[in-house]
């Protein structure tokens, strides 16, 4: 039975969908959504057909200031016939907070229509109330054009590019037909600030808060933070004149709009700027913050002394090269360097700086020779990787060949202070040795080694024993009598010794002894043995102080040699004549002087 | 026993003599025809097997500075006027490869002594001096004998007066021998290796940067701590630098 009942309502519908064009609405208008507690609001219930038995809700909340209010509206267009029917109530917000108006209902040719329930916002009360008829121009205005700064990044690390982009948002209520101008425009304190202003306003197409608006971009700015931490963007302030539609009607039927100048500013906003991470720093960055790549090119490589060299070094990339400072050039510092020129080309757009820095430096070599210039390197942070990144030069070598003609230019005056003089160098650069001459890294020094010290004390402690020898064959030399006495005492020594050997044979015996005593007194007395007398002996040794007795003694011993040769003797007697002689050289010996 | 050790290293070195002179050779040619680094190579494997001379730290230094590699060069240079202080081969290209260093420091004044001093002392290596000692000291000894022996009054008088100047020479030859090793063992130099380095106030990574000193600069070698060196350069400022940026000479 149920399931029929719905099949039938069904094609009712369908039947009457297709007999009569028109199919009947009836639906809920508010006046606004959001409204505060001390205003009003006007609902309407419309239906574009004539309904009986109207039902309202029971306006829940909301206590009924004004309604109901019937108005039907009938007009032709066209042949075309056009009906409506409005029940208007006024009502007034008992209590803040979500509010819903509930379904009305209406019956029409034999069938019920409901309206969807709507929700109304009630906040706190609002300064100037408006009636809820929509009647107040300056409400209306206000509530239809919004000015908004749109922030590309509110949380951009120092030197990073944000945008401030400024729209003015205007509702389909409302139009401005005039220009407007601008009251107060924000100044950028701390902040390096580019304002790009849009040459031509184009109308775009937009929501505002989920309504339907039609907005202009009046411009965009171009930031960046110079400070870190919370910095404030001033807002921008503009005197609109605003075209509100009135009720009434010129008698062409166009609605007569009143013109409002409203002041409208976008709010201040707070951009919290963060410092640039100081893990993984590197040590030559200097704040640099973007994305950049680095070159150093000279404009020749091989020059003569005295010519001058350009040496740029280029930044070229997107990032803050306004404020970019670039590392300096390390060049020996035989190389005369100046001041270096800055070139910039950069463009500012809204997606923020890019182009190229260079700096020029002029370059003259003071002399010959290969002048290697170490790579240089720039960091900077990458604010899209949030890393430091570093990029280098690569190396560049410099020859400088000798000059043609090697004058001093004196129009050239240094500029850097303090520069050591160079060193003076002959014209080339020598070539390798071929011979090798090597020799042993280990060898022990010669200095402090015993070798050393050998030769050194050696010669030295010669000295001395020279010194010695020298002195005693001097005085060997000196003393030449004494060596023949020394000779002569050996020979007598030696001849006794003879004689003594003999002591068996009488004629050796006596030929030996006597020619001993001879050896003795010449070497004693220097004599030759020419002159032998025994006189001549006894003569000088009494004059050599020597006692009678002996001398006697002497004589005797040289008369019985003389005796022995020709006559016989004991051995007894040899005996007695060696041991005289013994005794008598003895004695001479000790006597004489 | 030493001696003897020594007689067999000697030994054992000429019989490789003949082949590090055809490597000194070989590296010769491959510097003629630019190829440095493997010239280069040939004469460290000479060096490697223990075997020196000023013309083989020379040549390398002169490879090394075709290969704008500054502070080996300086380096070698520096190590060739050790063995062969009066070279001026090697002073020529040394004055080459410092033109070419990043750091122009100007040195003290020196009063005149000391520029005396490194004029005499400076002329020969410790090791000429000692030999210049034993001569001296032989001259010395052989005219002081002749004085002592010779008669003749006037050849006396000369070797008297020549003994003495000998003698004078050799206590001199001797100071200086003295004076030169001493100043070896004491003053210790070493090259920047490094591109550039912080020379630090105190041995730390976090102290200051009193200045900054590029490769080929000479330092003196002060005193070690840990993984840093004290250093000293020519203009007499000191600091902190870690041990790894320079080579002692």
């Amino acid at each position: 039975m149920d399931r029929q009942k719905h099949i039938w309502f069904v094609l009712f519908v369908v039947l009457f969908a297709f007999t009569s064009e028109a199919q009947v609405t009836f639906e809920t208008k508010v006046s606004r959504k959001k409204l505060g507690i001390n205003e009003r609001v006007r609902v309407d219930f419309i239906m574009n057909a004539d309904g009986d038995d109207f039902n309202p809700p029971s306006f829940e909340g909301f206590s009924v200031v004004g309604g109901p209010n019937q108005s039907i509206s009938n007009s032709y267009i066209n042949r075309k016939r056009t009906y409506s029917k409005t029940y208007s109530y006024f009502l007034s917000p008992l209590k803040q907070g979500t509010l819903s108006i509930g379904k009305a209902s209406i019956y029409v040719s034999g069938q019920t229509y409901t309206t969807t329930p709507v929700t109304l916002q009630v906040t706190s009360a609002v300064k100037t109330p408006s009636d809820g008829l929509g009647n107040n121009p300056e409400v209306i205005a206000e509530q239809n054009v919004h000015l908004v700064a749109e922030i590309s990044n509110a949380t951009p690390y120092l030197n990073q590019r944000l945008t401030v982009t400024y729209k003015l948002y205007v509702s389909n209520n409302v139009s401005i037909t005039s220009q407007w101008r601008e009251i107060n425009s924000p100044r950028y304190a701390d902040f390096w600030s580019k304002n790009i202003d849009s040459q031509k306003l184009n109308l775009f197409e937009g929501k505002y808060q989920g309504e339907d608006y039609r907005y202009v971009v009046l411009k965009t700015t171009v930031l960046y933070p110079q400070k870190t931490g919370p910095l404030e963007i001033e807002p921008l302030t503009l005197d609109v004149p605003i075209d509100v539609p009135g009720k009434r009607r010129n008698i062409f039927g166009r609605t007569l709009t009143t013109r409002v100048n409203k002041t409208i500013s976008a709010g201040k906003r707070t951009i919290n700027v963060k410092p640039l991470p100081t893990k993984d720093r590197p040590d030559n960055f200097i704040g640099a913050v973007g994305d950049f790549t680095f070159i150093a090119t000279p404009n020749k490589k091989v020059l003569e002394v005295d010519q001058a060299l350009e040496l740029s070094l280029t930044v070229s990339g997107k990032g803050n090269l306004n404020t970019l400072s670039l590392p300096s050039l390390k060049v020996p510092s035989t190389l005369e360097v100046y001041e270096p020129q800055r070139k910039e080309n950069i463009r500012t757009r809204a997606s923020g700086i890019s182009g190229s820095i260079s700096e020029v430096y002029t370059v003259v070599p003071q002399n010959k020779g290969t002048y290697p210039i170490s790579p240089i390197s720039f960091s900077f942070f990458n604010p899209d990787t949030q890393s430091y990144q570093s990029v280098s030069s690569e190396q560049i070598v410099i020859r400088v060949t000798a000059g043609s003609t090697p004058k001093q230019d004196p129009t050239l005056v240094k500029t850097q202070t303090q520069q050591t003089q160079p060193l003076v160098v002959e014209e080339r650069f020598r070539y390798i040795k071929l011979n090798a001459g090597l020799s042993p890294i280990a060898s022990i020094p010669f200095f402090k080694s015993s070798l050393f010290w050998a030769l050194l004390l050696g010669p030295l402690g010669l000295i001395p024993l020279f010194i010695l020898l020298g002195k005693k064959h001097r005085s060997m030399r000196a003393d030449i009598q004494g060596i023949k006495l020394r000779k002569a005492n050996k020979m007598a020594r030696k001849y006794l010794v003879e004689a003594r050997k003999n002591k068996h044979n009488k004629a050796i015996f006596y030929e030996a002894l006597e020619r001993s005593l001879h050896n003795y007194l010449k070497a004693r007395l220097n004599i030759q043995t020419t002159d032998m007398s025994k006189e001549r002996i006894a003569k000088l040794l009494t004059e050599r102080k020597v006692a009678a007795t002996p001398v006697l003694d002497f004589e005797k011993l040289l008369k019985s040699c003389e005796l022995a040769r020709y006559t016989p003797t004991s051995d007894v007697a040899i005996k007695q004549d060696y041991q005289k002689a013994v005794a008598t050289i003895s004695l001479i010996d000790k006597q004489i002087r | 026993m030493k001696y003897l050790v020594n007689f067999c290293v000697f030994f054992i070195l000429w019989s490789i003599q003949g082949q590090a002179q055809g490597l000194f050779n070989a590296a010769a040619q491959n510097y003629k025809n630019e190829a440095y680094s493997k010239a280069i190579e040939q004469w460290n494997t000479i060096l490697d097997n223990g075997e020196h001379s000023p013309a083989l730290y020379y040549n390398i230094a002169n490879a090394h500075y075709k290969l704008n590699q500054l502070g080996p060069s300086i380096f070698y240079y520096e190590k060739a006027l050790a063995l062969a202080p009066n070279d001026t081969q090697i002073k020529t290209n040394l004055g080459f490869a410092q033109n070419a260093k990043v750091d122009a420091i100007a040195s003290l004044p020196k009063t005149i002594f000391s520029k005396w001093y490194s004029m005499i002392v400076g002329q020969f290596t410790f090791d000429s001096w000692a030999k210049m000692t034993v001569l001296f000291s032989c001259m010395f000894s052989l005219l002081f004998l002749a004085y002592y022996f010779v008669s003749s009054e006037q050849k006396k008088r000369l070797y008297f007066a020549t003994a003495i100047l000998s003698g004078c020479l050799f206590v001199l030859a001797f100071t200086l021998a003295c004076v030169r090793y001493k100043d070896l063992q004491e003053n210790v130099f070493a090259i920047v290796f490094s591109q550039a380095t912080d020379v630090k106030s105190s041995p730390k990574t976090n102290s200051d940067t009193v200045f900054v000193i590029h490769e080929g600069t000479k330092v003196q070698l002060l005193e070690t701590d840990g993984l840093w060196t004290h250093v000293a350069i020519e203009n007499g400022i000191d600091g902190w630098l870690p041990s790894s940026d320079i080579k002692k000479l």
